[in-house]
């Protein structure tokens, strides 16, 4: 599907987690604070392990940390 | 951005291919062309050089952030280590075909084996160039 892309609300639900840092984040899924970043800006598609663990360290489901929808102009 | 282990190990070492082996193929070059002469113990010591300093550098960078260095690749870093890895593939498989080309122009083993390093040299700093490019990029 063309013009369409992942996008994500790491940012917003680290904030509602007393503000959990990246490096935290990484820690707990097992990758850099680096991949974490490169994942939060949209740089990055992580695996599906990876993204199902980022789900489960703010216990919400998948849809609501990645959500794939058309592309900003 | 701060930087991660293996991004600045991957720094390094195109740093240290530029600044060792750089002058070694302008040396060789000279040579070629009957400018200067390249001793038999420049390749073998350039080597150890390049050796010696990686050691020592990475050795400096882990004890900077040793958990970074003691930790395995994540997915991430495994992947620009295969995007990498494959374009150096591309470069050495060029280089190894255009070394053996240059047997039809009578050239001498020594510097035959100056192209397969060349060949060599080359898609090492294409996989470092290409480390950095995408650690930068975030991938």
């Amino acid at each position: 599907m063309g013009g369409c892309a992942i996008r994500n609300t790491i940012r917003e639900l680290r904030f509602n987690q007393a503000e959990m840092t990246q490096q935290e984040l990484a820690d707990r899924i097992g990758v850099t604070r680096q991949t974490v970043n490169a994942i939060e800006l949209g740089k990055y598609s992580p695996s599906l392990e990876v993204a199902f663990q980022i789900a489960a360290v703010f216990n919400v489901p998948l849809d609501q940390v990645f959500k794939y929808e058309k592309a900003k102009r | 951005m701060e930087m991660s282990f293996r991004e600045k190990s991957a720094w390094i070492s195109l740093l240290l291919i530029v600044a060792v082996f750089g002058p070694y193929f302008w040396l060789v070059g000279q040579s070629l062309t009957g400018k200067a002469h390249v001793h038999g113990g420049t390749q073998f010591a350039l080597i150890l050089l390049f050796v010696v300093l990686e050691i020592v550098l990475h050795v400096a960078i882990a004890v900077q952030s040793p958990r970074d260095a003691r930790a395995p690749k994540d997915e991430r870093e495994n992947l620009i280590d295969l995007k990498a890895t494959r374009s150096a593939f591309y470069v050495l498989f060029g280089g190894a075909l255009l070394s053996i080309f240059t047997m039809h122009f009578r050239v001498n083993v020594w510097t035959m084996s100056q192209f397969v390093l060349f060949s060599i040299v080359v898609a090492e700093l294409v996989k470092f160039a290409s480390q950095v490019v995408l650690f930068r990029r975030g991938f």
